[in-house]
């Protein structure tokens, strides 16, 4: 039995206590940006002034605006000033900078960081790595409805110890599909991705095999790597 | 707790009903053309098409103010429903802690005011056209015409929670034309095949035509639970077709 706030997830009461922030919402093309913010804020009685959302979302700006007439960024601005609308104790928020340029989207973690830490719980769902590894304290990782991980992210960055190595080869990939202590090797882009537990045994093994080898660079394992490992390793097991 | 919470209500169905309002204002190449078509043609009928007596005025006044709902009430509902659910504009409402009903009785609300305009243009025409009633009987036909918004919004209703946008669009012109020719409101069902006839027992747009005809002392006032009986029935259906439209797409 899901239970919100002690309530039934359906309970109004416990609905006014969270804000929502879905991934396609569409906004009413003839109302301002003011007064769609109004009109949400006041389903909640502890609504914050529309001013203030206003302030908060940096819309003061677009305030007098149709909602038709906004930028898709902009109008996910809206979508967030909506959720924000109620004070919300939980803040639900379902891909928020899909579609984002790369400023847009640190204001936006900046504002979701500025609600997190004034004491809101915030529930992310997201595809973007980097995102989960910038916002979240607790990362519930979901693949095929299955849980796979759960956890901080340094945890699960732990779970998938290790290093990865991108080479920049002329040589048929399938020449280094087989290296020592090689977890798995992918392609990206032109570059080939080997995840290794033990870079300088791969790496020697990888000039041996292309000793003309120039460009290449060695990084930690990002939480994009060990998810991502996490999610495959899973699939194999599936297939297997 | 309630109230630490929930604001009260009166309060947010005004605020929804005037956003809804406000709403069609800003895009009157929607609302207008629903409101001025059957004063349009009544004006076409009763006045323009020769000289006719005030009887033939009185009878299609009474049937044209049923008329006058149904572009409103179909399109106003099913076609805006459906553009609301396919943007998810609904769906957020739906998980705001709005009380259940706001969103539709907003949008009936609005409907009311628009039926409203299309009444008063409607009679003001009519009283041109030569109609001539006491006082109690404009109020019985009045209350006829605005209890027609229920029946057909609750329709409208249906469709919306059920079509996308172009099939709405499309089935609301459907039911439109058909409720309005078949239940007799342009002409009397009387001239139409016996079938057609039998037909028009199954719609709310003829029963509701013959009642607004007894408000206007156009038939026998001794017929009305002939008539007011297989409303209801229709009405209920309709609500049920609503319901369950509804609830079938909050799942």
């Amino acid at each position: 039995m899901v239970s919100l706030f002690g309530l039934a997830p359906r309970d109004r009461r416990a609905r006014a206590r969270m804000g929502i922030m879905l991934q396609s919402t569409g906004l009413p093309d003839v109302l301002t940006v003011s007064e769609v913010i109004d009109l949400h804020a006041s389903h909640f009685a502890r609504r914050l002034a529309t001013r203030t959302i206003l302030e908060e979302c940096g819309l003061v700006a677009l305030a007098d605006r149709w909602c038709g007439k906004l930028s898709g960024g902009e109008q996910r601005r809206v979508q967030f000033a909506l959720a924000i609308a109620g004070a919300p104790d939980l803040l639900v928020l379902d891909e928020p900078t899909t579609g984002f340029d790369a400023e847009a989207r640190r204001a936006m973690w900046q504002l979701v960081r500025a609600k997190a830490e004034a004491g809101a719980a915030v529930l992310l769902a997201t595809h973007h790595m980097d995102e989960a590894e910038a916002l979240a304290d607790r990362i519930v990782v979901i693949a095929d409805g299955a849980i796979l991980a759960d956890g901080p992210p340094a945890h699960i960055k732990a779970q998938v110890a290790g290093t990865v190595l991108k080479l920049r080869t002329r040589l048929p990939a399938a020449r280094f599909h087989a290296l020592p202590a090689m977890v798995k090797v992918e392609e990206r882009g032109a570059d080939l991705a080997i995840l290794t537990s033990d870079p300088r045994t791969t790496l020697e093994a990888v000039f041996e095999i292309d000793p003309a080898l120039r460009h290449f660079e060695v990084v930690g394992a990002s939480l994009e790597d060990a998810l991502e490992s996490l999610v495959s390793s899973q699939t194999t097991k599936e297939a297997a | 707790m309630m109230s630490t919470l929930l604001p009260p209500a009166p309060r947010i169905y005004w605020l929804e009903s005037r956003a809804e309002i406000v709403k069609s204002a800003r895009m009157p190449q929607f609302i207008l053309p629903t409101i001025a078509l059957p004063p349009a043609f009544y004006a076409l009928f009763a006045l323009a098409l020769g000289p006719t007596s005030a009887d033939a005025a009185t009878h299609t006044l009474a049937t044209f103010g049923v008329f006058a709902v149904m572009g409103p009430a179909l399109f106003g509902f099913g076609v805006n429903i459906a553009a609301e659910r396919e943007t998810g504009q609904i769906e957020l409402k739906r998980l705001s802690p709005m009380p259940a009903g706001a969103q539709i009785a907003a949008k009936i609300a609005a409907t009311t005011v628009y039926c409203a305009v299309a009444f008063a243009i409607l009679y003001a025409l009519g009283v041109v056209a030569g109609v001539a009633l006491g006082p109690a009987q404009w109020a019985a036909m009045l209350g006829v015409h605005f209890l027609s918004i229920l029946p057909f919004s609750l329709i409208g209703i249906g469709i919306g929670y059920r079509f996308g946008q172009g099939a709405a669009v499309a089935l609301a012109n459907i039911v439109f034309l058909s409720l309005a020719v078949l239940g007799g409101l342009w002409f009397p069902i009387t001239g139409m095949p016996q079938f057609l006839q039998s037909l028009a027992w199954a719609l709310p747009s003829y029963h509701l035509g013959e009642i607004a005809l007894m408000a206007a002392g156009q038939r026998d006032g001794g017929l009305l639970l002939l008539h007011a009986g297989p409303l209801l029935l229709i009405t209920l259906a309709a609500a049920v077709f609503a319901w369950t439209g509804e609830r079938q797409q909050s799942r």
